[in-house]
């Protein structure tokens, strides 16, 4: 499984991502549609798409488009429980990406018909995938909704506790290994490479990527 | 115009802090532990809901904004206990949402803005299962919340206070509470915040806020459109919340002061931003 971002609509900035027509031209990838937007875009974006299996981060494009298409809701999402399983089922989606903080209670999440899918190799962020405004709050660009990260949280932070300082902090995002079990296995390597694949994936057969 | 606010415990319910607000959100949404929190603590949460109901005040029950598996009993038990006794429950986790909806046909259900409501079509599909109320995305801009209207969901938008600009799984003020000598729930008795050049952030619970005040006060006209005004006072000092309810109920009722509004200006410790109403960075404030 290869995971390829959509230029305009994936989340890790439209460097990193492919035009529709370099999409329609690759053989077997999962296109990830990760900004938000509004559903119409991105079920019309979806149908001309020869591909058949898509990443959304946006609840009523999964409605729709997963009547046609094999739809992975996005750990943006941030599915944390049992309902939220449920709920993306209800919706009909294929698989649901578990944030990899979660990975050491996979086990608690009874088993359904949508298939989870964790991190064996993840960027751990300040926040939460898919809860952080930091960008947009300190400059003004929103990873949601522009696909670009300013990655404030690595600046250096100062400290203050009762109005005296007390140390410093940087939540820079860290690269982590998981030996975690899922449905689905993904393999974070966004920001190591400079190029248009953003993540990779397996089955848990193959755990390889 | 409904005027809201959020109370995390029964210190902070005095009647003079109830009373310029129709609506009170009761519970702290970013940490179970908080000292009194009603989401943890029964008891005390159906004493507040009486109390608001013998000052005539909408009665609203918020719930832990990230909740895991390990969290779902203790929701339960809170929703169990107040689904007949409030008149919304308020969650930001779309399993609990539609839960909610499902299993509480009849219980109003509102949608907080750690939801990640950025959309008509997330509005409409939210409505459509039952929630009644949406607090849209905070980095959305004014015409962006606007275009949602026409859902025919209730529309909420925070006019005053911080708001949070990331949620993770860690409480950040514990990595200190060595340093500074106070460990969990003492820690976030006195204020904690990050600093970098003039940047401010204040870490709280599992959240982090912005270290400004959201201020909409000047521009309060663009937001009629909204059903209801939030004042998000749930990890301010005691006597904030107050003050700003009474000078946005004046405003309300009476119009614009420039005297209240430089006491909304003095009351923020760190500054006054606009946060995204106007498709700037958040912490930017433009002036009327």
């Amino acid at each position: 499984m290869r995971f390829v971002g959509l230029k305009g609509y994936s989340r890790y900035s439209d460097k990193k991502a492919y035009t529709l027509d370099e999409i329609n031209r690759m053989e077997e990838v999962t296109v990830v549609l990760n900004r938000v937007r509004e559903s119409e875009d991105l079920e019309r974006m979806c149908k001309a798409l020869k591909h058949e299996h898509v990443v959304l981060n946006e609840i009523a494009s999964i409605a729709r488009i997963s009547r046609e298409k094999k739809v992975t809701a996005s750990v943006g999402l941030n599915p944390l429980n049992n309902h939220d399983l449920e709920f993306y089922e209800e919706l009909g989606a294929y698989a649901v990406v578990l944030p990899p903080e979660l990975n050491e209670e996979v086990e608690s999440f009874e088993k359904k018909d949508v298939k989870i899918e964790v991190f064996r190799k993840a960027f751990v962020e300040m926040f939460y995938k898919g809860k952080c405004f930091l960008s947009s709050y300190l400059s003004g660009k929103s990873v949601k909704r522009d696909g670009e990260c300013r990655m404030e949280c690595g600046k250096k932070w100062e400290v203050f506790y009762n109005q005296k300082r007390v140390g410093s902090v940087t939540f820079k995002p860290k690269l982590i290994e998981y030996d975690v079990g899922g449905d689905l296995l993904k393999y974070e390597i966004r920001q190591i490479k400079g190029m248009g694949v953003i993540e990779h994936g397996t089955d848990n057969k193959h755990p390889k990527p | 115009m409904e005027l809201t606010t959020n109370i995390p415990n029964l210190e902070g319910m005095s009647e003079c802090s109830i009373k310029p607000y129709d609506g009170i959100y009761l519970g702290m949404p970013y940490c179970w532990e908080y000292e009194g929190n009603f989401v943890s603590n029964l008891h005390d949460l159906e004493a507040g809901i009486e109390i608001l109901r013998s000052l005539k005040k909408k009665t609203y029950v918020t719930t832990f904004a990230v909740p895991r598996n390990k969290d779902l009993e203790k929701i339960y038990r809170l929703v169990e206990t107040v689904s007949d006794l409030c008149d919304a429950i308020e969650a930001s986790n779309l399993g609990i949402i539609r839960y909610l909806t499902k299993e509480y046909p009849d219980v109003k259900v509102h949608a907080g803005g750690l939801t990640n409501i950025y959309t008509v079509s997330t509005a409409e599909l939210l409505y459509s299962i039952g929630v009644s109320r949406i607090v849209p995305a905070y980095e959305l801009s004014i015409e962006d919340i606007e275009k949602m209207k026409d859902v025919g969901v209730e529309i909420e938008v925070v006019v005053h206070g911080k708001i949070p600009v990331g949620i993770g799984h860690e409480c950040f003020l514990k990595r200190f509470s060595k340093i500074v000598g106070r460990d969990c729930p003492k820690i976030c008795r006195e204020e904690m915040y990050f600093k970098s050049e003039d940047l401010v952030l204040k870490p709280f619970g599992h959240a982090t806020l912005s270290g400004k005040d959201i201020c909409m006060y000047e521009h309060i006209d663009k937001l009629e459109f909204a059903d209801a005004f939030r004042i998000e006072a749930v990890t301010e000092r005691i006597g904030y919340r107050e003050r700003v309810g009474s000078i946005y109920r004046r405003l309300i009722d009476d119009g614009f002061s420039r005297s209240d509004f430089e006491s909304l200006k003095a009351l923020s410790e760190n500054g006054i931003a606009n946060g995204y109403y106007f498709n700037k960075a958040g912490q930017i404030y433009v002036s009327r």
